[in-house]
């Protein structure tokens, strides 16, 4: 049994620490991803070229790759952030990781890719089959994983979402009427929705990780 | 509002992440509770002193 006396000293989960190490992880992940698309390309290359650099490439590449990526599998950081798998916790982060998902898939038709992907931040027309598949995504089944994220997440979590969302509503009463205003005073350009909600997610998503960290 | 917390899980070797499992919260919010960023709720409170089979008042204190 561990002595309350001593216990100060007990090495902790540190959130700081744990940040640290996935950053460093994350990048170092780019040198056997890099490497793959290297040696991909050089491989392209001598199919069609059978240039000996390409063949170099790939003999150098490969080991690199394969060397790397077994370090970093075994120094692969604890994702969990020292959470306990409870049924709980895997609710909120399947909802989260399908929500960040279905997101993702949304943007996707909206994305014109032969134009420099313009389109999902143009305002420009859609096609209508894309819009009703946005749509639906956005006004149907996001609402569920939000209730779902809800009803698990426990106290702490949703008095840092509840402030979040909190400071994201009154920056919007500020930033909405202002760029309006400014915008029929012709001080400013006409208010753009899709860059007011992005600015009021990115500050209301800051205002929950500060709740959380502090 | 202090506590306990922390001393009590020490006496029963428990780590933040096991005293969180055993309560069914996250371990950030364990470590909330414990360093003071956080006062539990009456329920969680209850279901605190459950855990550790003591009185609310034995585990947290009114600062006043």
């Amino acid at each position: 049994m561990t002595n309350p006396n001593t216990f100060q000293s007990e090495d902790e989960f540190s959130p700081k620490r744990y940040w640290i190490q996935l950053i460093i992880w994350s990048l170092c992940l780019t040198i056997p991803l890099g490497g793959l698309a290297v040696i991909a390309y050089a491989a392209g290359y001598y199919s069609a070229t059978q240039s000996p650099t390409d063949l170099w490439i790939m003999l150098i590449g490969i080991p690199i790759v394969l060397i790397s990526g077994y370090v970093l599998w075994r120094t692969m950081p604890d994702f969990t952030m020292g959470e306990p798998d409870t049924v709980r916790g895997r609710r909120i982060k399947w909802t989260t990781l399908g929500a960040g998902f279905l997101g993702g898939l949304t943007t996707i038709p909206l994305i014109d890719f032969e134009n420099g992907g313009t389109l999902l931040f143009s305002n420009g027309s859609v096609p209508s089959t894309q819009a009703m598949f946005a749509m639906a995504m956005w006004a149907a089944i996001l609402p569920v994983f939000i209730i779902i994220h809800r009803r698990n997440a426990d106290e702490v979590a949703r008095e840092a979402n509840d402030f979040g969302f909190m400071v994201g509503f009154q920056s919007f009463s500020v930033i909405a009427p202002v760029w309006w205003i400014g915008w029929r005073g012709g001080l400013l350009p006409q208010p753009d929705v899709m860059l007011l909600f992005v600015t009021v997610l990115i500050i209301a998503c800051a205002a929950i990780i500060w709740r959380r960290s502090t | 509002m202090k506590n306990r917390l922390k001393v009590l899980r020490a006496e029963r070797d428990w780590s933040q992440a096991e005293l969180a499992g055993r309560l069914d919260v996250s371990r950030q919010a364990v470590n909330a509770i414990e360093t003071g960023k956080h006062d539990p709720s009456l329920p969680l409170a209850f279901r605190i002193a459950r855990l550790f089979e003591m009185p609310i008042e034995e585990i947290f204190h009114d600062e006043s």
